[in-house]
């Protein structure tokens, strides 16, 4: 996907300030394309650091390829970016230890996160694979708040949970069936790259 | 694109560069990651469902333990801090509180034909207890348990026997209770010696312990002096700093050397004004220097005392305050009415 093409993530003009702003370009692992600013960025822990080790410039964001971000989606990407983008400038919250976890939802968040029970879970894997605390703590307690007042069985229902019988039977069918292909695929992989020598990297 | 097109595509190496070839290893395994993003809570990894977990109340947290074996033991791995537990045994029901979780054993139910059948409510109730305290990782805070006592044989009988199986329990537990305060209401000290070696030492700050019922029941000096004989050898007891006794076992203050504050309770009769006056004297004289008694007494009681013993006495703290009954006993008149005046007194033996 082209630059001018790439999703384009809401930001509030009036707030831009008079010097130029730094932009990042970021792709998810459909190949959807986010630019999002350096003020955001700082609301996850890892993308900050990666953007600090790489040292781009604003020339280097635009010539060289987007940030690959092989493990997440493009629909959640857009999610966290959203959230980051409304949230930039925030401070981070330290864990006080506190438990339970005494945390409001904004209504901002709230409406972000009225989505499907599927999308959210991805959501929150996101935010803790991106390492940003507060919408880690927000989808959790927005998980949490689904949980109350139901019974054992009204959980496994909501939260899609396996019973010991059918999380045993995915397990025995997850190893049989990709234990022999991903073997292969790394057999192949070694053989192919001791025949090709150096040249291959 | 589907999976066996993408496999043709990987293993055919026909006029394929490395490089491409490697491209399409490194698609395959986006792809891979792609599909191991969760769909399901289960599917999120430990730590993060342990951050759901922190949000739950109590009685909404062991309904989530209960779901599956694997989200059981992620949450037995965990923390689960709880202020209070209260058990309350009575004659007729028992009520068991773990935070927002209550739990009510009536000793009659009714069937859904309208019978009316004997249900054993003790039992009941420390099954319950005994399901709460397998919980490895349970932390409680306030531990409050109330025996209510009665004349009736038969209901010492089942309470013995109660406690007997709830002892065996308690010695098979493979850890020590995390309990920071216990406070024990209840006639004797049984319950307390059956409970306080199973909770662990260092945990321990507090531990309280008064009867419900003192007329006509009570433990006999030679009892009591044998039961404190054996709580006091724990570890438990030694390590607690604080200790609250009501009058009728504070005549045992040879054994409270260990506490650093030491709280005297008041309570109803048979304790008349003299026999308080004479027991707080007595514990004054016993009390070491480094320890801080705590009590409610009544101003002219204390201005006895501190009149007689002021030489080896020193006051910490000394609030006054007015007493108020809402029932007289004598008039049976309700409403708020003024009695006397009390100080709320700290004081510390001095050499």
């Amino acid at each position: 996907m082209s630059v001018e093409n790439a999703p384009v993530v809401d930001v509030d003009e009036a707030a831009i300030p008079v010097e130029k702003k730094m932009y990042y370009r970021f792709e998810s692992n459909d190949k959807k394309e986010f630019r999002v600013s350096e003020l955001a960025i700082q609301q996850s822990e890892t993308l900050n650091r990666l953007v600090e080790a790489m040292g781009y410039t604003s020339e280097d964001v635009e010539n060289k390829p987007a940030i690959a971000i092989e493990n997440i989606d493009g629909k959640t990407l857009k999610l966290v970016f959203q959230w980051c983008e409304h949230h930039k400038g925030e401070a981070i919250p330290v864990d006080d230890g506190s438990v339970p976890k005494i945390v409001e939802i904004p209504e901002f968040d709230a409406k972000l996160m009225d989505i499907d029970n599927g999308l959210l879970f991805k959501l929150i894997w996101a935010a803790d694979y991106l390492n940003i605390v507060q919408l880690l703590n927000v989808s959790c307690k927005k998980v949490a708040n689904m949980a109350q007042g139901k019974t054992p069985a009204q959980l496994r229902r909501v939260y899609l949970l396996p019973s010991d019988e059918e999380d045993e039977a995915a397990k025995r069918a997850a190893q049989e069936a990709q234990d022999p292909r991903a073997r292969e695929v790394e057999e192949e992989f070694e053989e192919r790259k001791r025949q090709g020598g150096n040249s291959f990297f | 694109m589907e999976k066996s097109d993408f496999r043709k595509r990987l293993f055919c190496f026909d006029g394929k560069t490395l490089g491409e070839w490697y491209g399409y290893v490194k698609e395959w395994r986006a792809s891979e990651s792609q599909s191991s993003q969760p769909a399901q809570l289960s599917d999120l990894n430990e730590s993060t469902i342990k951050l759901v977990l922190d949000c739950l109340p109590v009685k909404d947290r062991l309904n989530f333990r209960n779901t599956s074996t694997k989200l059981q033991n992620i949450s037995d791995s965990h923390p689960l801090h709880c202020k209070e537990l209260k058990l309350n045994i009575c004659y007729d029901a028992a009520c068991l509180r773990l935070d927002n979780l209550e739990l009510m054993f009536d000793s009659v139910e009714n069937t859904p034909r309208g019978k009316i059948i004997q249900r054993d409510h003790v039992k009941r109730a420390l099954r319950r207890l005994k399901m709460i305290l397998k919980i490895p990782e349970l932390k409680l805070e306030n531990v409050t348990i109330k025996v209510a006592s009665c004349v009736n044989k038969d209901w010492q009988k089942e309470i013995n026997i109660a406690l007997a199986s709830f002892n065996r329990f308690l010695e098979s537990l493979p850890h020590k209770i995390h309990v920071e305060n216990l406070r024990i209401q209840c006639a004797n000290l049984e319950i307390m010696n059956l409970l306080l070696p199973f909770i662990a030492p260092k945990v321990l700050k507090s531990i309280e312990h008064t009867g419900l019922e003192v007329k006509g029941y009570g433990t006999t000096d030679d009892e009591g002096t044998k039961k404190i004989q054996d709580i006091s050898m724990t570890d438990q007891w030694w390590k607690a700093r604080e200790l609250r006794m009501c009058h009728n076992f504070a005549y045992l203050i040879n054994y409270f050397g260990s506490f650093g504050r030491f709280r005297l309770i008041t309570l109803l009769p048979p304790f008349s004004r003299i026999q308080e006056v004479r027991l707080i004297k007595s514990i004054l004289l016993k009390l070491s220097p480094r320890q801080i008694l705590t009590m409610r007494i009544s101003v002219t009681d204390f201005e006895e005392i501190c009149e007689k013993y002021r030489y080896c006495m020193t006051i910490i703290q000394k609030d006054r305050h007015a007493v108020y009954k809402y029932f007289d006993e004598e008039t049976f008149d309700i409403g708020l009415k003024l009695v006397g005046q009390e100080y709320y007194a700290k004081i510390r033996r001095r050499l």
